[in-house]
């Protein structure tokens, strides 16, 4: 599990230089000893760094737990399908209908959860026109 | 104090604020659904409403879900919100001795005495440190910042590291957007969406909202235990109030004193004021065992800490907990900036929402000891359905607050980034801190160096508030090292 660990650390790590780079394109400051744009984020991602990489040697030294216990491991797959189906939803958000893209997707949430069918359905139905009502019709937001 | 009271108990003000009472005591009181969640994705709804009327459901959810936090934790040994864990060493064993309905009414009733005293202070306080803070300047505003998130870092729990490099990513994601002095866009890629930089309610809603369902689904297991037998008496008789005096005194300053420092919130507060009563009580060995001066001391500094959070929040603009951390973006979504000129600017609403503090701890104070036994049949929704409903409010709340579905994009990113930040041990709550005090740091450091014409730093220095301010952050900052090195961290079992 130090391997996931120090994956994650490093992506920080790099994702902080690589904004760090990005801050020398800014222009300079306007003068009487003002900082230029780029001088916070700098100090900001530069702390970022500093502690990541101590964070990054930390590892090395101290036991690490794992990421995920065996009951959690389980539900991984679980996890990724749901996460999905939230995906899934916002891409067709305002493209497809909202009631019935909602219901679909909302029942589809239910069924991972391993709610019955009509359980899901029915769920999927209340929560729907419930959010519909509130939002379209009493707070006139144009889902 | 007509005009104020005529505000507050207008029927659609009432109406929002037993709603929001009703719906904090649900979320609260079903384990795992946090007060910050509860607000989070409530924010979007209230958007729509009058100020008056939105504040008044997002203080009553507030106050309503911290209290219900603890009707799980007594009767089934689960803490409803973080802030109950304390009420966890003495709330199931008063239920397994029969006297369930007793800790369910002291819940009720020091939660509710806490809530009022705490917003007494405030009452008090709030008005006295505006007026001070209105002398302050861009450097004591800097200083003041600084202050705040060295403070969220000392109490980002077992790593003070991960707690810097998440403050310091909230930090960052601050300066996305047009920059304060040159309106130079940073890090926009191009995007027209990010000149504006991200908006702090959807990252806050996937934080708290989204994330928080993901890392449930994976970590929780289902409470199925339910309350069987008869909760017997509520109230407490004469002789068990004359023991509760003390430690609900206690706890109440406990709690509003821990409430007004940034990032301290009811969990460290209950801990606290749990341990100190124990000291002072004559009955030292009933604690842990069902003592209800313990379960009076949690209830109480639990409620408590909002009045000293709202303080910290009203006055200087530094959030006291994440709940205040997002209050404060509710606060700028009605057009008003917390700190001290609300106190010259709208000082009437800041009397309307220490009235709202009042009367949402009497609401609760009277729907908690008429609802205590049907409390445990909420128990018994299923985690899944809550799950699937919090989901869809938060992708539907996030689009609503801006009719923008890059705002949805924003929150379920920031979703699944909390997930894994939370999965990888790293707090939350010092992004938090960074996203409401980074562009406060930004815009007064470089305010204060287009004051002088020598572009020093002497500047933080020669002010007295300012000095004052960033050597304490230091010593702060340095504290938790310091104690690792040489051995006397001492942790609250």
């Amino acid at each position: 599990m130090r391997s996931i660990n120090t994956l994650f650390t490093a992506t920080i790590i790099g994702a902080s230089v690589y904004f760090l780079i990005q801050t020398f394109n800014f222009p300079k400051g306007i003068g009487n000893g003002v900082p230029s744009p780029s001088f916070f984020p700098q100090l900001v991602l530069i702390l970022v760094i500093v502690f990541s990489l101590l964070h990054f040697v930390r590892l090395f030294k101290v036991e690490v737990r794992p990421l995920f216990s065996k009951e959690e491991r389980g539900k991984i797959k679980q996890l990724l399908c749901f996460i999905g189906s939230v995906f899934v939803f916002v891409l067709l958000f305002g493209k497809v209908p909202f009631l019935p893209l909602s219901v679909v997707i909302l029942s589809v949430m239910g069924i991972i959860f391993r709610l019955s069918w009509t359980k899901s359905l029915i769920t999927a139905t209340i929560l729907s026109t419930f959010v519909y009502f509130v939002f379209v019709k009493g707070l006139h937001v144009v889902l | 104090m007509l005009q104020i009271l005529g505000q507050v108990l207008q029927p659609t003000v009432l109406i929002f604020m037993l709603l929001g009472t009703v719906l904090g005591i649900v979320i609260g009181a079903l384990p795992g659904l946090t007060a910050t969640m509860a607000v989070a994705i409530l924010t979007p709804m209230t958007f729509w409403l009058q100020p008056e009327a939105g504040m008044a459901m997002l203080i009553a959810v507030y106050c309503s879900s911290i209290f219900a936090g603890g009707v799980p934790a007594i009767l089934v040994n689960t803490p409803g919100t973080p802030a109950s864990i304390a009420t966890t060493f003495d709330g199931p064993a008063l239920t397994r001795q029969g006297k369930a309905g007793l800790a369910l009414g002291i819940n009720a009733i020091f939660s509710a005495l806490g809530g009022i005293v705490s917003t007494v202070f405030l009452l008090f306080a709030a008005f006295p440190i505006s007026k001070f803070a209105l002398s302050f300047g861009p450097p004591e505003y800097f200083a003041l910042a600084v202050f705040g998130l060295s403070m969220m870092i000392a109490v980002s729990g077992d790593s003070v590291i991960k707690g810097i490099i998440m403050g310091g990513i909230g930090l960052f994601i601050v300066t996305i957007g047009l920059d304060p002095i040159l309106s130079y866009p940073r890090f926009t890629f191009g995007s027209t969406h990010l000149l504006d930089g991200l908006s702090f309610v959807p990252i806050m809603i996937g934080m708290f909202g989204l994330g928080e369902v993901f890392y449930q689904l994976l970590s929780a297991s289902q409470v199925r235990e339910q309350v069987k037998q008869a909760i017997g008496k509520i109230l407490p008789n004469k002789n068990e109030r004359r023991r509760l005096r003390l430690p609900f005194a206690l706890s109440s300053a406990i709690g509003t004193i821990i409430g007004a420092i940034p990032g301290a919130g009811g969990d460290i507060a209950s801990l606290i004021a749990w341990d100190q009563s124990r000291r002072i009580s004559k009955h030292k060995e009933e604690f842990g065992k069902g003592s209800i001066e313990g379960l009076c001391s949690t209830a109480t500094a639990n409620n408590a800490i909002i009045g000293g959070a709202f303080t910290t929040m009203l006055t200087l603009g530094l959030p006291g907990d994440t709940v205040t951390a997002i209050l404060i973006g509710a606060l700028m979504m009605y057009g008003m900036t917390p700190g001290p000129n609300l106190f010259t600017e709208n000082v009437d609403f800041v009397h309307t929402i220490i009235a709202l503090l009042f009367i949402s701890n009497i609401l609760l104070l009277i729907i908690g000891l008429m609802f205590s036994n049907i409390f445990s049949r909420l128990m018994r929704i299923r985690q899944e359905i809550i799950w699937i409903s919090v989901v869809f409010f938060s992708l539907v709340g996030a689009y609503a607050l801006n009719n923008s579905y890059f705002d949805v994009w924003v929150m379920v990113i920031s979703g699944v980034l909390g997930f894994v930040f939370r999965k990888f041990g790293f707090p939350l709550a010092p992004l938090v801190l960074g996203l409401v005090l980074g562009s406060m740091a930004e815009s007064n450091f470089l305010r204060s160096f287009a004051l002088q014409t020598d572009g020093s730093v002497m500047i933080f220095i020669t002010r007295p508030i300012s000095l004052t301010l960033l050597l304490l952050s230091c010593l702060i900052l340095i504290w938790p090292f310091i104690k690792s090195r040489y051995g006397e961290e001492r942790r609250i079992q």
